[in-house]
């Protein structure tokens, strides 16, 4: 019978050296690198509004004038928003200006223990709507287009909901909304975070939050941020907050 | 394997009980335990403290066997959270160890067909493949996730008690303690919905927008809630 390894040790060895090789060449980059070298969200942004920790910037190119279709780009609470303008070529920001519209993005700040008990409710009716209004204002429309990524796109979701009047349109991208669509379709190529947290009752959740403040933590920073309690019951279905008359 | 975890489980539980117990024992291993005995690491800050306070002034014994109680929770949540920890591993590995067995039966079955592997790099794709094909299932599998929940509920209690103990000392030398901390961050926060409410009333009561800027409000919570040239005003 055949032996199930036949190891070439030639070919074995070319291989590991490649392996090698090609860490050996990207520690050598990252040592010359220095930090000042490393340039993310390279467009050209001001500072809006700034409610708490969050932020809400707008975006300019310098060769165009702004004053398009606002659309307000929403990432989600845990990374960053800078992934939205990564480098030059490589931003959906940038290629949002490019198409004619008027870009606005929420910063949500990095949240600390302080902020625990920052809900969905602070998120969506106070912070979210705060901007949306901001930005009606300065185009002087009643409604935007509301792009929310990830978690954002919850977010988007939510606010849609209650403030209807308030999106034109509304578009989400990778934002997930039915955790239980695996009851029905398995795959286990799927992701395990419904499966895991699913797992959880919710007084696990709470404790989880009252002993941690805000869920998990890499290097001292949240991964996920904020109240992690099961909040559906505390957005509050407020009345649009326009003044009626 | 689920021998080896039964194994596994009683040594843990066999330390748990002993150090739960360890104070009302006698001999040689009561006192290689003392090493253990944080009252005996404060005897670095003088006699006085080697002793209860309430034993100087000729007192009956309350707030030591309090810390007593805490300190050993303290060191039973340390050790259920081991065992979980340990546990929890004992899965994984039993995992890793099926992969192990698949791929070599793989990897006979491939020889028999004239396909044995010839390079480092395939054999660790062929494992690779395995390991997360076994993986994907076992991770949702409800034995798993009851691991995990335990795990979990250890790791929580683990903190709870260390919070405890520490809020019991704190609270002896007057420090704030986190649940005090976390109360005036509820406070604070609470507060903050409030003015941005009257805030939303107050502009609708000029006839103003809701989202216009707030450089013209009161100074209360300015800094939270206003348009940068209104802080960099001051305001």
């Amino acid at each position: 019978m055949m032996l199930p390894l036949r190891i070439d040790a030639a070919k074995s060895i070319a291989e590991l050296a490649d392996a090698q090789q090609k860490v050996a060449g990207a520690l050598a980059r990252l040592a010359r690198l220095r930090d000042d070298e490393i340039e993310i969200g390279p467009t050209q942004k001001e500072e809006v509004r700034r409610i708490d920790k969050s932020t809400l910037f707008h975006y300019a190119l310098p060769d165009r004038a702004s004053g398009g279709r606002p659309v307000l780009i929403l990432y989600a609470l845990v990374g960053r928003y800078t992934v939205l303008d990564l480098e030059a070529d490589r931003s959906l920001v940038r290629r949002l200006l490019n198409s004619g519209h008027d870009v606005y993005a929420v910063d949500w700040g990095l949240p600390t223990r302080a902020d625990r008990f920052t809900g969905i409710d602070d998120y969506v009716n106070d912070y979210l709507d705060a901007y949306v209004r901001e930005i009606c204002r300065r185009h002087g429309g009643d409604a935007i287009n509301l792009l929310g990524i990830c978690q954002g796109g919850v977010l988007s979701l939510c606010y849609a909901a209650l403030h209807s009047a308030r999106i034109r349109n509304l578009i989400t991208a990778v934002t997930p909304v039915d955790f239980h669509a695996d009851q029905e379709d398995e795959r286990v190529d799927r992701g395990f975070m419904n499966v895991w947290t699913r797992s959880m009752s919710g007084a696990d959740i709470d404790r989880l939050v009252d002993v941690l403040g805000n869920a998990g933590r890499i290097h001292g920073q949240p991964v996920l941020a904020h109240d992690a309690r099961p909040q559906h019951d505390q957005i509050q279905s407020r009345p649009d907050r326009g003044c009626s008359r | 394997m689920t021998e080896q975890q039964n194994s596994f489980g009683d040594v843990f539980a066999f330390w748990t009980k002993q150090w739960e117990t360890a104070a009302s024992r006698d001999g040689p291993f009561a006192l290689a335990m003392q090493a253990f005995d944080p009252r005996r690491w404060l005897g670095m800050y003088g006699p006085a403290t080697e002793q209860p306070f309430e034993a100087l002034l000729g007192l009956p014994r309350f707030a030591f066997p309090a810390l007593d109680r805490k300190v050993l929770a303290v060191a039973a949540g340390w050790l259920m959270l081991l065992q979980r920890n340990g546990e929890y591993g004992a899965k994984l590995l039993r995992v890793w160890s099926e992969a192990y067995a698949e791929l070599f039966a793989e990897l006979k079955d491939a020889a028999a067909k004239g396909e044995p592997v010839h390079a480092g790099r395939e054999l660790i794709d062929r494992f690779i493949a395995v390991l997360n094909r076994k993986m994907q299932k076992v991770q949702r599998s409800e034995e798993f996730l009851a691991s995990q929940r335990k795990l979990l509920e250890a790791f929580l209690s683990s903190r709870t008690h260390e919070r405890e103990l520490i809020e019991l000392v704190a609270n002896a030398w007057d420090l704030p303690t986190r649940t005090e901390i976390d109360d005036a961050h509820r406070s604070v926060h609470e507060l903050k919905r409030e003015v941005r409410a009257l805030r939303r009333e107050l502009d609708c009561l000029r006839g103003e927008t809701a989202a216009e800027p707030s450089a013209s409000m009161p100074a209360a919570g300015g800094a939270d809630d206003a348009e940068p040239a209104a802080r960099a005003a001051g305001g």
